[in-house]
């Protein structure tokens, strides 16, 4: 009995179908552990911090300029064809559904995805994951659920907070540009028509799946390291390439069945 | 208390060990001895239940590990404490959270009482006021220690030591070695070396293996260093000798 899976696909299958069952034994244990409640919350609340709490500044940066972005040209179109009323409930509708949630998550992916690869794989390359073993402690259990955790509950959250804040930052430059045409209740006025709770409860779903992916890939390349330095360092390359463009497809494929 | 019988382990179609069987008593020091990349610091991760084999059997104190889950093998490793090659020490931690791991996640006692523990046992390695330091701090001889005393903190039945003194001056050699035979006075550990460093052979084994070509080709008392004419043990030797004289005449 020497089958090995070499013999059964090609060559140049192997690779990732190995990454695909990686990624899927890793996240069947997180959800093992998750369903047994064996959570080191104490790990888990600091993670949020380092993660969450810190990631705000940089994501309110990038989703607030985008939001400046959008409403200069949506403010200027709108005042072509005379329909500035329309102005915050566009900025707002492309807000919720798509920039908020993905922008946090490309951010979320570049700065706490390499992150997390570059902390485990060091681990790795210098046996402590393996020394964590020995202490009788399962390295997912201890690494991988805390950081999923996480920011399975930060990202919906930040996402919510760059919704609102690239809507405050449309309105500001929608402000501006229209010479104070645009006042908040004639901005804010169509919101609500345009950005419905399902809407909502969308981007607060993409942004969980998101989560999952950030932490999943960052985890996988930390903790299959090789290499030292070296794999270090495409660990975490790896993590941030892998990791956006997840996030780019799975946004289409969460589009197709969401909305 | 160990039996191997017939363990074979590869990595993809690579055999490391193939069909090695040995066995270590209670309370023995077993030194593993032989050449770089013969498979000696595999056979202790197969041992510990860090990497999976692929023939043959592991009995620790009875129980048949190789077949376990990780998270069953956890239970015999709450007995059983490793020492990494340079410490393998949690950077994130200082000296004394890395001592204490194990003790915060599978005991009950107190933080006056894990303090307690971690004082004693740094004290059992010779080391005084390092509870603050960091990893990163420490020389590669204290990194070691502290690595002993991590691995002792549970107050394990089996030791297992991969090449304990390899970067060490004589010195720290000695001092290693030393702390090796006094974890076993002080905790009745029973303990497997990994190393390559004939000194610590003929100062704290009591018996030993030598692993080449991925087999045992020598087993017996350290005596036997002297006595056997295997020609691989014999070449082993002297490149070990020459290699010492020419470090002296270095210094």
């Amino acid at each position: 009995m020497n089958e090995r899976l070499e013999d059964f696909i090609p060559e140049w299958l192997i690779g990732p179908v190995e990454y695909v069952g990686k990624v899927g034994v890793m996240f069947a244990t997180t959800i093992y552990y998750l369903a047994r409640l064996a959570v080191d919350w104490r790990l888990t609340i600091f993670q949020m911090s380092n993660m969450g709490i810190n990631s705000i500044p940089i994501v309110f940066l990038v989703v607030g300029f985008t939001g400046m972005m959008l409403s200069l040209q949506i403010t200027t179109q709108a005042m072509r064809f005379g329909t500035l009323h329309f102005v915050g409930g566009g900025i707002a509708y492309v807000m919720v559904r798509e920039l908020g949630p993905m922008l946090t998550a490309v951010v979320m992916a570049g700065r706490v995805g390499s992150s997390i690869a570059s902390e485990l794989g060091t681990m790795k390359v210098t046996d402590q994951i393996d020394a964590l073993r020995s202490l009788a402690t399962n390295p997912v259990q201890y690494l991988v659920v805390p950081r999923m955790t996480a920011l399975f509950i930060m990202i919906p959250v930040l996402s919510v907070l760059a919704c609102l804040e690239g809507i405050m930052a449309g309105y500001w430059i929608a402000n501006l540009v229209s010479g104070g045409s645009i006042e908040w209740a004639s901005y804010y006025k169509f919101i609500p028509e345009f950005v419905e709770t399902s809407d909502v409860t969308a981007a607060l779903i993409k942004s969980g799946v998101f989560a999952v992916a950030i932490s999943l890939v960052g985890c996988v390349e930390g903790m299959f390291t090789t290499g030292g330095a070296f794999g270090v360092g495409r660990a975490t390359t790896n993590a941030v390439v892998y990791g956006m463009v997840a996030i780019f497809a799975l946004n289409y494929v969460l589009d197709l069945m969401l909305f | 208390m160990i039996e191997i019988d017939n363990l074979t382990i590869a990595f993809g179609r690579n055999r490391v060990l193939d069909g090695i069987s040995l066995h270590i008593d209670e309370g023995e020091i077993v030194t593993i001895i032989g050449g770089s990349g013969t498979g000696k610091s595999t056979l202790l991760r197969a041992i510990m239940g860090l990497i999976p084999v692929q023939g043959g059997e592991i009995h620790i104190n009875g129980t048949r590990t190789d077949t376990l889950s990780d998270t069953s093998m956890n239970s015999v490793r709450k007995y059983m404490g490793m020492v990494f090659q340079e410490g393998a020490l949690f950077d994130s931690m200082n000296v004394r959270e890395n001592v204490a791991f194990a003790l915060r996640r599978h005991t009950k006692k107190s933080e006056k009482e894990i303090r307690e523990i971690v004082a004693d046992r740094l004290d059992a390695v010779g080391l005084d006021g390092v509870e603050e330091k960091w990893p990163s701090e420490l020389s590669g001889g204290m990194r070691r220690r502290v690595g002993i005393a991590r691995a002792i903190a549970l107050h394990p039945k089996i030791l297992l030591y991969d090449e304990p003194t390899t970067g060490l001056d004589p010195i720290l050699t000695a001092t290693v070695t030393k702390l090796i035979l006094k974890m076993r006075a002080r905790y009745e550990t029973t303990s497997i070396v990994v190393t390559h460093d004939m000194g610590v052979v003929e100062m704290a084994g009591d018996r030993l293996y030598m692993i080449h070509d991925r087999k045992i080709i020598v087993e017996g008392t350290k005596e036997i260093l002297k006595s056997d004419t295997n020609p691989h043990l014999r070449e082993f030797m002297d490149a070990m000798h020459t290699g010492s004289c020419e470090k002296g005449a270095g210094t």
